[in-house]
């Protein structure tokens, strides 16, 4: 990946394109194997710097041991990255002097191309959802600061995806809403 | 059928149009297919996954959000399931009305036509496979546009733009890895979060027999397009209050409407919104009227105000 690419997908993850940008660059990742797997890479990363400021004890306990277990059983994963995989700066920055993200990183550097689409290891994927919750990650939110508010939203929302009429794709979205709900910002 | 479909230029697509919501239909509740999804909205995006199973008279499909905190919605004949690890708690819907899976209503060329004009635009890829595109443009400003990319293989959706009155992107969700499989096996729907120790939250069915109806309403007067989509009124009991919530629809899009009983604190009052999801909710004596839907907010409101109250 040249240095314009990483720049690029820095600034999608950041949300930092503009909106044209953003359309453009999420054509090019569908159609892009290698770009889909650099972006979920990235983004595990990032996450892995996130997480770790907030609520390290999120991370699953058994995460370390798991991809000690993958290490073992694949020796060959140690030999050099298939490719370089630079992190923006601006994580390195908010992970300094924090030693167990920094490892994770490390090893999701290593191994976040296998656990990501590209690999095909029916364990693969599950194995990174459960350890890298990112609770400082700006996600979805209704527009309101009453928590109780939010709760019953949230509840009308699994409600109207459970009885709503309407095509398949369009039956996932109220679903897609609630799993990305970010109640911790 | 005919006169109804033709497509923006003139061109008579009907009958095409229609093959292809039915392979649509009939694929999302036939195959077993497992993958992950990106699901882009106000500039944000998310990656989920989903796993859809059939098997011996049974559906389920789970779904969990891969980034942000981890949380998981499993759908199946019986219930809706919420796994929340931020509440340590797992909450267990069972699916009221007649049951099955999904419940929802096959999406209908004919239905669709007096608010939507309905053709089929050209091809594409998503996730490495040939796709058919399907337009369904609005004929107002209080609904959102559709372009559905078609499986050419299966029929199923790889993606689905939901576009505003100027045709731009409000959301989308596609998959990025998606594999159709009869073999992949019904447990590999079910939960993948770790539950040990988590709370159960059950919303019991309420008591059999009449219900209490907590209030008595009606719609005056809902936007065009739009009809109550079950005549039935859903009445539930939760923490002891009566609910009661109907769905409006226009075909494609869908608004829930509940009507309850007034809560100080936790009621909305005017608009909100979250993604593509609209809702707005207003109070009426002491009862409370909340609108919830995947359509703009204008026409959320217009459903909420149509809610009339009568002794």
């Amino acid at each position: 990946m040249d240095r314009n690419s990483e720049e690029r997908l820095s600034a999608f993850l950041d949300a930092e394109l503009p909106e044209t940008g953003q359309r453009q660059y999420l054509s090019q990742l569908i159609k892009d194997d290698a770009a889909r797997e650099t972006f979920a890479r990235y983004r595990l990363i990032g996450e892995i710097m996130r997480s770790d400021r907030d609520s390290p004890s999120l991370l699953k306990p058994d995460f370390a041991k798991a991809v000690a277990a993958r290490l073992a059983q694949e020796p060959a994963i140690l030999a050099p990255p298939r490719r370089k995989a630079a992190i923006p700066q601006r994580w390195l920055k908010a992970a300094s002097g924090v030693a167990i993200a920094a490892t994770v990183a490390m090893l999701a550097i290593q191994w976040g191309p296998r656990y990501f689409p590209a690999d095909e290891t029916p364990a693969a994927v599950p194995l990174t959802v459960a350890a890298v919750p990112s609770p400082r990650i700006e996600g979805t939110r209704w527009e309101t600061a009453n928590p109780e508010l939010e709760r019953k939203l949230n509840r009308y929302l699994v409600s109207h995806g459970e009885y709503a009429a309407g095509n398949g794709m369009n039956q996932v979205l109220p679903y897609a809403s609630f799993v990305t709900y970010d109640a911790g910002r | 059928m005919s006169g109804l479909l033709a497509g923006p230029g003139g061109v008579r697509a009907g009958e095409d149009v229609h093959q292809w919501l039915e392979r649509m239909n009939r694929a999302m509740r036939q195959l077993s297919y497992e993958g992950e999804l990106i699901y882009q909205h106000d500039r944000r995006v998310e990656v989920l996954s989903l796993v859809h199973t059939v098997g011996g008279g049974l559906e389920r499909e789970r779904i969990t959000s891969l980034n942000g905190h981890p949380r998981e919605v499993i759908r199946d004949n019986e219930s809706v399931t919420c796994i929340l690890p931020g509440m340590k708690a797992v909450s267990v819907d069972p699916r009221r009305g007649s049951g099955g899976f999904p419940s929802l209503l096959p999406l209908s060329a004919e239905e669709l036509s007096d608010v939507y004009s309905l053709s089929l635009a050209g091809e594409g890829r998503v996730a490495g496979r040939g796709a058919r595109i399907l337009d369904i443009r609005p004929r107002d400003r209080l609904r959102y546009g559709h372009r559905l990319y078609l499986d050419v293989e299966q029929g199923l959706p790889l993606k689905l733009d939901m576009l505003d009155g100027e045709g731009e992107p409000i959301a989308q969700i596609m998959f990025s890895r998606l594999k159709v499989d009869p073999g992949i096996p019904y447990e590999a729907s079910g939960p993948s979060l770790q539950t040990e120790g988590y709370s159960l939250i059950k919303h019991e069915k309420g008591a059999a027999g009449p219900m209490e109806k907590a209030f008595n309403w009606s719609f005056s007067r809902l936007p065009k397009g739009f009809r109550v989509n079950n005549q039935e009124v859903r009445r539930e009991e939760i923490n002891g209050d009566w609910q009661e919530h109907v769905v409006v629809t226009d075909g494609l899009a869908n608004v829930s409407v509940y009507v309850e009983k007034r809560k100080a604190g936790g009621d909305l009052e005017g608009p909100s919104r979250m993604g593509a999801v609209s809702a707005f909710g207003r109070r009426s004596g002491n009862g409370q009227i909340t609108a919830v839907g995947e359509a703009p907010v204008e026409t959320v409101r217009l459903i909420a105000e149509a809610v009339e109250f009568t002794p």
